[in-house]
C-alpha cells in the first residue's frame, strides 16, 4: 500500500517541506495529484517509468528490492538495516522540496484551507460571552478538526496543531486513518530534529526549507516502516 | 476542571520532563543576567530588553514541547489559558504553581503572583541605587510567556509588576490578552 506524498506547511501558509515518493516531476501540467497510475496499486513504491532516476537505476536492485519488501510483509516493523536501505531507496527515487512551490502545492493547501473552513462554519459551539466567541471562531480550534479526504485515487490525511504547523500525507485510498502517525511525526521527528535544532528557524522565510538530512531521512525510515501496515 | 488540570500538571512533571539541578539552572541564570549587566554597563533597561528578548525566542520554541508533553487541545476562554499557563506551564517547566488573581472585570489580564521563584534563589541585586528600582532581574519569564502565547495566536502584553528582589511584598506578572490573533490566509496569486 503506497503512501505518495508528504507535505509540512507552516502558520504562514508556506510549503516548508515535501516529500514525494516514487512519482515523477515531470507532468508538464503540474497541477494533479499524481495518483493515478494504475501500477501503483499493487506495487509498493513501485518504479514509476518517467521518474528521471528510475532509469539510472539496475535491474537488479529493482528486483532485491521487491523482493524484501515481500519478506517483510506482515511484519509490523521492519529491521532497521532493511529501513536504512529501503530509506535509500527512497531517497534515489523520490523528490524532497521541489514540489514546495508549484501549484500542486498551493492547489493541495487551498483544499485543505477550504474544507478546514467549512468544517469549522457547519458546527459552531455555543459560546456566551465575546471573549470566548473569539476564542472560537479566531481559528486553528480543535473542536470539528478536519482529519482527512478521499478521492477515488487518494486518501489526504490532515493534522494541524495548535500553533499552526499543518502535516498533510497522501496516500492510497484504502488507507486506515493516519492521524495518529501525523501526531507522531510531529512528537518524535520534527520535534527533535527541528524544534530542538537551534539551526533550525522557528519562522521560515519565503522559500525557506527544511532540507535537514537527519529530518529528512527519519521520515523516510518512517514512511518505510509503515507502508506495509497502511490497512 | 481546574483539579484535573493541576493533575496534569503534576503528572507531565513528574513522567515526561526531564530534570536539571535547580541550583545549577538558578546560578546558570544568574550569571547570564550578570554578564548582561557588565556587557551593558548597568544600563538595565537594556538589560530587560535583552532578557525579554532572549525568552521571547525560548518561548516560540517552547509551545511545540508544551503541546506534545501535554497533548492539549485548544483552550475555549482566557480563564483556561491563565489556568493552563499557571498549573500546568509554570509546573513543569519550574516546578512551581503561581496564583492566579487580579482578573479585570472585562477578563483580559490577570496576574500571577510567584510565591516562590527559582530564577530568583540566592539573588542580590546590585547595591548601586539604580537596579531596585529600573531592573526586572527574572524578565525572561515575560519572553517566554509572550513568545509561546503568540504561537498560539494569543497577542499578550506581559510584564512583571512587583518583585520582591525589589522589596516588594510579591513578586507579580502581569499579563493582558492585547487580541486573539487571526489566522495567516495564502497570499493571493495574481
Amino acid at each position: 500500500m503506497p503512501i505518495y506524498s508528504f507535505w509540512i506547511y507552516d502558520r504562514h501558509c508556506n510549503c516548508i517541506f515535501s516529500r514525494e515518493y516514487g512519482t515523477g516531476s515531470q507532468d508538464p501540467s503540474g497541477n494533479v495529484l499524481k495518483s493515478t497510475p494504475k501500477s501503483k496499486g499493487s506495487a509498493q513504491f513501485a518504479p514509476n517509468p518517467s521518474y528521471e532516476n528510475t532509469s539510472s537505476l539496475p535491474t537488479s536492485s529493482q528486483s532485491t528490492q521487491n523482493s524484501s519488501i515481500s519478506s517483510g510483509r506482515g511484519q509490523r516493523l521492519l529491521s532497521s538495516a532493511s529501513n536504512n536501505h529501503k530509506a535509500q531507496e527512497l531517497i534515489q527515487k523520490g523528490t524532497v522540496n521541489a514540489q514546495n512551490n508549484n501549484n500542486t502545492s498551493k492547489l493541495l493547501f487551498g483544499t485543505l484551507f477550504s474544507l478546514r473552513k467549512i468544517a469549522g462554519s457547519v458546527c459552531t459551539p455555543q459560546t456566551e460571552t465575546h471573549q470566548e466567541e473569539e476564542f472560537n471562531t479566531s481559528n486553528l480550534n480543535s473542536f470539528n478538526a478536519l482529519q482527512s479526504f478521499r478521492t477515488l485515487n487518494y486518501k489526504c490525511h490532515y493534522y494541524e496543531t495548535m500553533n499552526g504547523l499543518r502535516f498533510v500525507v497522501v496516500t492510497h485510498p484504502a488507507a486506515r486513518s493516519l492521524q495518529s502517525s501525523l501526531i507522531e511525526i510531529y512528537h518524535s521527528i520534527y520535534l527533535p530534529t527541528v524544534v530542538r535544532n537551534p539551526l533550525m528557524p522557528v519562522n521560515y522565510r519565503e522559500d525557506e526549507v527544511i532540507s535537514n538530512d537527519r529530518f529528512v531521512r527519519a521520515i523516510d525510515e518512517y514512511w518505510a516502516s509503515l507502508e506495509e501496515t497502511l490497512t | 476542571m481546574s483539579k484535573q488540570i493541576k493533575q496534569l500538571g503534576d503528572d507531565v512533571w513528574k513522567t515526561k520532563v526531564e530534570k536539571v539541578n535547580s541550583e545549577l539552572f538558578t546560578l546558570t541564570y544568574g550569571s547570564i543576567v550578570a554578564q548582561l549587566c557588565r556587557d551593558f554597563n548597568n544600563n538595565y533597561e537594556e538589560v530587560n530588553a535583552q532578557t525579554y528578548k532572549m525568552g521571547y525566542n525560548i518561548g516560540v520554541r517552547l509551545i511545540d514541547e508544551f503541546l506534545q508533553k501535554t497533548q492539549l487541545s485548544r483552550c475555549s476562554s482566557f480563564r483556561d489559558t491563565a489556568e493552563i499557563v499557571s498549573k500546568v506551564g509554570f509546573k513543569m517547566f519550574l516546578n512551581v504553581v503561581p496564583n492566579i488573581t487580579n482578573w479585570t472585570s472585562d477578563m483580559t489580564t490577570f496576574s500571577l503572583i510567584l510565591t516562590e521563584n527559582p530564577l530568583a534563589d540566592f539573588v542580590e541585586l546590585p547595591d548601586d541605587g539604580k537596579a531596585a528600582k529600573e531592573l526586572w532581574y527574572s524578565n525572561i519569564l515575560c519572553g517566554v510567556l509572550r513568545g509561546a502565547l503568540e504561537m498560539v495566536q494569543l497577542d499578550c502584553e506581559v510584564g512583571f509588576i512587583s518583585d520582591v528582589l525589589r522589596g516588594d511584598e510579591t513578586t507579580e506578572l502581569r499579563v493582558r490578552l492585547v487580541q486573539v490573533l487571526k489566522e495567516e490566509i495564502p497570499a493571493g496569486e495574481e
